[in-house]
């Protein structure tokens, strides 16, 4: 069964607050399920002492996350929580995050992040990436 | 057995309590419906669900079954389309005659198809579906 959504990023978090990492950015796709980790995250991040420092929602279809990306890199983030349903969209994410020398100290995210199928695929461009939802 | 596997297992023990009593003397399979992203931009994470609820079904069937019945699945592709999981359940429900349903994957697919399992009073094990406010709308046919 799956925890609720709300708590999907809590491992990530919980993680973050452990190591002393101060700053998280989100990503979620623009969808249901997706919103509701975003927000819940934010109130998570918020009682462990977790700044978040941008939280941006994606259209369902975006191949490129250029824009999303320079953001989070401007904003210095040590942490990146990607939530999104969509394997590929996880993928497209982590291999543009290289492209554009996007480089949190550590990166979670439910579903599309957290299938063994991301190593297959992505190698060592999957290192650093923390799988924290079922 | 995980957890997960153990909570599964009792979700479905409840709700096939609610959906097959009395258990008729000549025990037919107890049929359980699925719709599962085989296609589409779920297709990725529907795979291990699908292998998840038929490992499920194998499991207790090798035990035995419930209540003395084999379990068996009958599972469509969504194509990860909301519109299609909902035809497909109705389908499910009205035509093949299905004892219980397992959810199809996201919260966006299982929204829209508690409309229909809450509409028909049919069981739905939400095993996709982590959204809380699918289960805040007074249904009572999704089971988390």
């Amino acid at each position: 069964m799956m925890p609720p959504g709300e708590v999907h990023l809590e491992g990530l978090i919980d993680l973050a607050a452990k190591k002393g990492l101060k700053t998280l950015a989100l990503i979620n796709r623009d969808d249901l399920g997706e919103r509701d980790t975003t927000q819940g995250a934010i109130g998570l991040a918020k009682k462990k002492g977790v700044q978040v420092v941008s939280a941006d929602a994606y259209p369902s279809g975006t191949t490129d996350f250029s824009a999303i990306l320079t953001k989070v890199r401007a904003a210095d983030a040590d942490v990146l929580g990607v939530t999104t349903n969509v394997f590929e969209d996880g993928v497209t994410i982590i291999r543009q995050m290289k492209a554009l020398n996007v480089n949190p100290r550590l990166v979670g995210g439910s579903l599309g992040l957290s299938l063994p199928r991301l190593y297959e695929v992505l190698g060592r461009d999957a290192e650093r990436r923390q799988p924290v939802a079922a | 057995v995980s957890h997960s596997g153990k909570v599964f297992a009792g979700a479905l023990i409840v709700a096939l309590g609610w959906a097959v009593a009395p258990v008729a003397e000549a025990k037919p399979p107890i049929r359980i419906g699925a719709t599962v992203a085989q296609t589409g931009g779920y297709a990725t994470i529907g795979q291990p669900f699908l292998q998840s609820y038929q490992l499920c079904v194998k499991h207790t069937n090798d035990k035995g079954g419930v209540l003395g019945r084999q379990l068996e699945l009958v599972v469509y592709d969504d194509a990860s389309d909301p519109a299609t999981a909902v035809h497909l359940y109705e389908q499910l429900i009205t035509r093949d005659k299905v004892d219980l349903v397992l959810g199809p994957q996201t919260s966006a697919i299982s929204d829209p198809v508690a409309n229909v399992t809450e509409k028909h009073k049919m069981p739905m094990v939400a095993a996709g579906a982590g959204t809380t406010s699918i289960y805040r709308t007074g249904r009572k046919s999704s089971l988390a």
